[in-house]
């Protein structure tokens, strides 16, 4: 392990174990509500990340394996069965579904493009595909049968204490499994083949493998996680779950924060989910509908074109500018800082290649 | 015309062009000699402003074009002929033309330059309507010289025109080079063949690994021993 | 047989509005690389704005094309200029995320300024029908389709015989070669982002008295074109006109043949089982 491995793992670790007390402090409140939809995006987007940060994959076919996660809880917890056993289900099937379409995507040898509006045209297909069976609640959803008890086993649980932990769990796997992959072989021939898929296959990294790879992980974490945010819900709206708006928005989330590294998705994800919220609710009243979106849109815009490598890199940059700044976390961001400046010119460099 | 002074490219921490200096004055045919990976494609690719220079100073007719791009530098004069493949592919042998001579709005004038190019290379006029992408090598680059004409220059690069050409077909677009010399186009010839190279220009710069090694006018180069040296890395 | 002749009918009309749209796209595409995910909410802004021309000052909406046009070509080239030129030189799927931030401000700002119901745009033409041995043609879809048709031809032509097309003809298939010649390679590509999306503007402004429209449906168009880009070939003209028709009919099928969201499947289940067998689409890699 290296140094800078070490102290990110530290950290990593030291802050689940800070966030799993948040909770006692501030009860089952608002702000806890937010905190889990935060978790449960950081999660998504890290693993979102595994393919499209790390590996170069635009991909929008994220949205099936969410869809895979939520409706398989749903249908099992409708079933009488536990869903636990239907996040088993949703792994395999997402898995199998990544599988299927890296695969195809590095047997054909799509370039970026046509992988990514191929994907987001599977994407809309799941959506169809969802909406159209009576069986998955059609258009109106799936709602997640109820009763009031505590049942850990049928994953029945009323308090929000526990959901938070449940995603502070799945946003730490995924961060970690990000960790582990970035700095081990297998996350540098991901990181090769996105900078230049020809380079690396003469290197003998087998983009296929890599596409499959990298594909599989993060459909196994998404699957997870959306089923997790379903029965968090309770209640399953094929618009937001199977719909190619949430897969856009863990994109352009892992975009803000920075997409050539571990932390910068995590850190689109805490930014900005919260900001639609409060954009949502504080202005609600005075800002008309529509303007939380707007905003939202324009502050990516801005992002993309001002901040290169995103918001994190541009955090970094300040860091290392204002040497004597002590950040909470600073060892894991100042240690981090050789491995992630190198590769955000890494991705610079490989808009060459065009 | 053309003034550069002490050019030096580099593509990271390889310098590919060291410190040049030349110079080519109207109506001259300067040839640009040395062997494989010496610098002339780069040195030639960083007159005409297709790379950049990492520092020295270009200058023409007195005035510092050091940093401008080549869409700049064709309407100074100075064009540059793509390599024979470098064609629009699937555009006719005309319309390539009329790509080069998009800077000339009048019609007339621009239907004038194209019969001056038929003039030049007959062959051309017989395959006006066919597609670039499908001529013999020779022929494209025909196409090549044609549509750098096109625009009017008073200086043109060259960059290895035989490349990959039969020896007659050669012969002939050497010949019409020489012509067009003659009638007061000035030229800056790449070319790896000496003989050619020589053969034709009046004057010549050997570069080798980046350096102007030797300069002189072609008859002296011609029969210099160090020319041979040089070529072949040996000195 | 006659319903599927209506069919038919019904799928080469749309279609044809469908296959100007992907043009829009696709001579982007070829000229400066550039996959514009808001393309279809481009669409719905010019929809938009007829309505507003019409609920404003009364004008009829096809006549809108005068104003929304040449509008949506500045605004193509300012969009162009300002916020897809400066990201030339880095990786280019961050060029799409950025157009993905813009189909969220595109439709929040639509949001604000028209609100979420669904909207029409009315036409003396709405109720007009033909004839025609049985078969029925109503006329809006009718007039999209020839506007579609002379704004496609007219783009041939353009391209084929001026100056400018060359340009784009020529930046497409060497822009090295191109830039060396003198060719302002920035000045083509701004003029064919704007050209772009006037061109989706026309499209826009022919469809808004025949479909029904609201803020997220530009989604769905763009998708549309990507699929119908992709089939075609990219950066393939003559392809993606072609392949618009043919999902045009697809999309018919799918809509009268099987009922419900199965339906609006098939033209992309059709897309999914074209690209297995031809994954460089029906027309493959041309210029």
């Amino acid at each position: 392990m290296t140094p800078a491995m070490r102290s990110q793992t530290i950290g990593l670790a030291v802050a689940a174990v800070v966030l799993a007390f948040v909770p006692l402090l501030i009860g089952e409140t608002y702000t806890l509500d937010v905190l889990i939809r935060i978790l449960l995006f950081v999660g998504l987007c890290s693993a979102w990340n595994i393919v499209g940060g790390m590996a170069g994959q635009l991909a929008f076919a994220h949205s099936l394996y969410i869809a895979a996660g939520a409706y398989s809880v749903g249908v099992f917890a409708n079933l009488g069965l536990s869903p636990w056993l239907g996040l088993v289900l949703a792994v395999i099937i997402s898995v199998a579904l990544g599988m299927l379409i890296a695969w195809l995507s590095a047997r054909f040898a799509l370039p970026h493009l046509s992988f990514a509006l191929i994907t987001l045209a599977f994407s809309e297909l799941g959506l169809l595909v969802v909406v159209s069976f009576k069986f998955l609640g059609g258009p109106s959803g799936m709602s997640v049968p109820y009763t009031g008890n505590d049942n850990f086993f049928n994953y029945e649980i009323t308090s929000d204490f526990v959901h938070y932990w449940i995603a502070l769990a799945l946003a730490v796997l995924s961060l970690g499994v990000g960790l582990v992959l970035w700095y081990t072989r297998l996350g540098i021939q991901f990181r090769s083949v996105k900078d230049n898929e020809r380079a690396a296959s003469a290197l003998g990294v087998s983009p296929l493998r890599v596409k499959v790879t990298s594909m599989s992980i993060s459909a196994a974490l998404t699957a997870l996680l959306g089923g997790a945010y379903a029965m968090y819900m309770g209640f399953i709206d094929p618009h937001f779950f199977a719909s190619p708006t949430l897969i856009i928005q863990i994109i352009l989330f892992s975009a803000v924060g920075g997409m050539g590294t571990v932390w910068g998705p995590a850190l689109g994800a805490v930014l900005l989910v919260p900001m639609s919220d409060f954009l949502r609710t504080q202005f609600g009243g005075t800002l008309p509908p529509g303007a939380h979106v707007v905003f939202y849109g324009v502050f990516v815009i801005l992002v993309i074109l001002l901040a290169r490598g995103g918001l994190l890199d541009l955090v970094q940059r300040l860091v290392r500018r204002a040497r004597k700044r002590s950040v909470s976390r600073g060892s894991e961001v100042k240690s981090a800082d050789s491995v992630l400046a190198s590769d955000a010119e890494m991705t610079e460099k490989a808009g060459r290649n065009k | 015309m053309l003034d550069v002074e002490d050019l030096t490219v580099a593509y990271g921490d390889v310098v590919a062009v060291n410190s040049v200096s030349l110079r080519i004055a109207e109506g001259e045919f300067v040839a640009l000699v040395g062997s494989n990976n010496a610098g002339k494609s780069t040195l030639v690719n960083a007159i005409s402003g297709v790379v950049p220079a990492r520092s020295g100073t270009k200058t023409w007719n007195g005035e510092v074009v050091t940093k401008e791009i080549p869409e700049k530098l064709v309407r100074r004069g100075i064009v540059q002929v793509a390599e024979g493949h470098q064609l629009y592919p699937h555009m006719s042998v005309r319309e390539n033309l009329l790509v080069g001579g998009r800077l000339q709005k009048d019609r007339s004038k621009r239907n004038d330059l194209m019969e001056t190019v038929f003039e030049v290379f007959p062959r051309l006029k017989e395959r006006t309507r066919q597609q670039a992408g499908t001529l013999s090598g020779g022929e494209q680059q025909m196409v090549a010289i044609g549509c750098a004409l096109m625009a009017e220059p008073t200086l043109l690069l060259l960059d290895e025109p035989s490349l990959g050409l039969a020896p007659n077909l050669v012969d002939l677009i050497f010949e019409k080079l020489a012509v067009l010399n003659s009638e007061g186009l000035a030229i800056l010839l790449v070319e790896q063949n000496l003989e050619l190279a020589l053969n034709y220009s009046s004057r010549g710069y050997v570069i080798e690994r980046g350096d102007i090694v030797l300069e002189g006018s072609s008859n002296d180069l011609r029969s210099d021993n160090r020319v041979i040296a040089a070529y072949m890395g040996l000195s | 047989m006659e319903l599927l002749i209506q069919v038919l009918v019904q799928g080469v009309l749309f279609g044809g509005t469908l296959g100007l749209i992907a043009l829009g796209a696709s001579i982007v595409y070829s000229v400066s690389g550039v996959v514009n995910f808001a393309h279809g909410d481009f669409m719905v802004l010019a929809m938009y704005l007829t309505l507003t021309l019409y609920t404003l000052f009364g004008f009829e909406p096809y006549l809108s094309l005068l104003i929304v046009g040449p509008l949506m070509y500045f605004l193509g080239q300012a969009v162009f200029r300002w916020l897809l030129r400066p990201l030339a030189d880095r990786h280019v799927l961050l060029v799409a995320q950025l157009t993905l931030g813009i189909v969220f401000a595109m439709q929040g700002i639509l949001l604000l300024a028209y609100g979420g119901e669904v909207q029409r745009v009315p036409s003396a033409l709405a109720t007009v029908n033909f004839d025609i041995g049985g078969v029925v043609i109503r006329a809006a879809p009718l007039v999209a389709f020839v506007i579609s048709l002379i704004f496609a031809v007219g783009f041939w032509v353009m391209l084929q015989y001026t100056d400018y097309g060359r340009s784009v003809r020529a930046v497409h298939q060497n822009p090295a070669a191109a830039a060396r010649m003198g060719v302002r390679i920035k000045t083509v590509q701004y003029r064919t982002f704007g050209l772009g999306l006037a061109m989706v503007a026309v499209a826009g402004v022919a469809l808004a008295p025949t479909v029904p429209f609201e803020p997220t449906s530009g989604l769905q168009y763009t998708l549309t074109t990507f699929i119908i880009m992709i089939l075609g070939g990219m950066g393939n003209h003559l392809g993606t006109l072609i392949a618009g028709l043919l999902i045009g009919i697809a999309t018919a099928v799918g809509e009268v043949y099987i009922s419900g969201p199965v339906g609006q499947m098939f033209p992309l289940l059709l897309f999914v089982a074209v690209l297995l067998f031809r994954p460089k689409g029906l027309f493959g890699t041309a210029s």
